[in-house]
């Protein structure tokens, strides 16, 4: 289904998909990124959120680090996979948004908030929705060493 | 990874509720951390800076959520067959599977329905190591032709 175009063809989908949970590795914002490809990638980006949809900074992130909840954890996460995408759908377009933010809490690792975000997945061609996740985050302060 | 990959997709009718997934094991080794890593460029230091691990409350390095999305969709496709698609991905990092730590899952087939004229089956996944019987526990959704 993922590589076999011919067996792809013959199934149900019709044509090769990717796999659905590809969804967060390919849209995921990388940690870190070859200098010489920094200005390319951030110049891709102005030139595709003209309206400045992209924010420098998620505004609770900035307020955890504050707090000396400076790291994350992923605690869980569901994601609903719409409907199956693969080459000819374009890019991929992603908006989330922050919906919940705990009291701070004692957790195993430390003390921390559970930051929860929903973020829905749309394809560039036909602007159709694939998927929607639900992500909840931890940011904590580590309490033992 | 010791699974067996299926080219033929099950014929929903003949699976039943509380019918078995097959299951992996697998040892998390330096390579499969650097492999994680490196495939989704999550270069956040929790998962390949010991010390870091260690510092944050962490018995080691650990896996990442995008190991799991991928090896839980793995899980479900090998035992369904190609053209059975992911609907749904729900899980639960209880505790961290680490550095060293071998991964066991286990599963089984949990509701199977109709909705909206799609065959569905519901699978409960756990993935246990040394220290933990249900360190991620997933709750997956799959559509079968």
């Amino acid at each position: 289904m993922y590589w076999d175009s011919e067996f792809a063809e013959s199934s149900h989908f019709g044509r090769i998909i990717a796999p659905p949970q590809s969804l967060f590795s390919m849209t995921f914002g990388a940690w870190w990124t070859p200098d010489y490809l920094e200005r390319k990638t951030s110049e891709d980006a102005a030139a595709l959120n003209p309206d400045g949809a992209v924010p420098e900074q998620n505004a609770v992130y900035a307020l955890c680090d504050e707090a000396g909840f400076t790291v994350n954890t992923v605690a869980g996460q569901e994601v609903e996979y719409v409907a199956p995408f693969g080459p000819g759908d374009g890019r991929l377009k992603m908006r989330s948004m922050t919906t919940e933010v705990s009291a701070e809490k004692n957790v195993r690792v430390g003390r921390g908030v559970f930051v929860t975000s929903v973020t829905e997945y749309r394809t560039e061609v036909g602007d159709r929705l694939i998927g929607r996740s639900t992500m909840v985050l931890l940011r904590y302060k580590a309490t033992k060493e | 990874m010791s699974t067996s990959t299926r080219f033929t997709t099950l014929d929903w009718d003949t699976v039943n509720e509380g019918d078995e997934v097959t299951g992996v094991t697998f040892p998390i080794t330096m390579r499969t951390l650097m492999i994680d890593v490196a495939g989704t460029r999550d270069l956040y230091p929790i998962h390949h800076d010991r010390e870091f691990a260690k510092k944050n409350g962490a018995r080691d390095i650990f896996v990442n959520t995008m190991f799991y999305e991928g090896l839980f969709g793995r899980i479900a496709t090998d035992w369904a067959g190609p053209e059975a698609f992911l609907r749904k991905l729900r899980f639960s990092m209880k505790s961290p599977n680490c550095l060293g730590d071998t991964i066991t899952s286990r599963g089984s087939v949990t509701r199977k329905y109709q909705d909206d004229g799609r065959n569905l089956l519901e699978l409960e996944i756990h993935l246990a190591n040394e220290l933990d019987p249900d360190a991620t526990v997933a709750n997956i959704t799959l559509e079968l032709p």
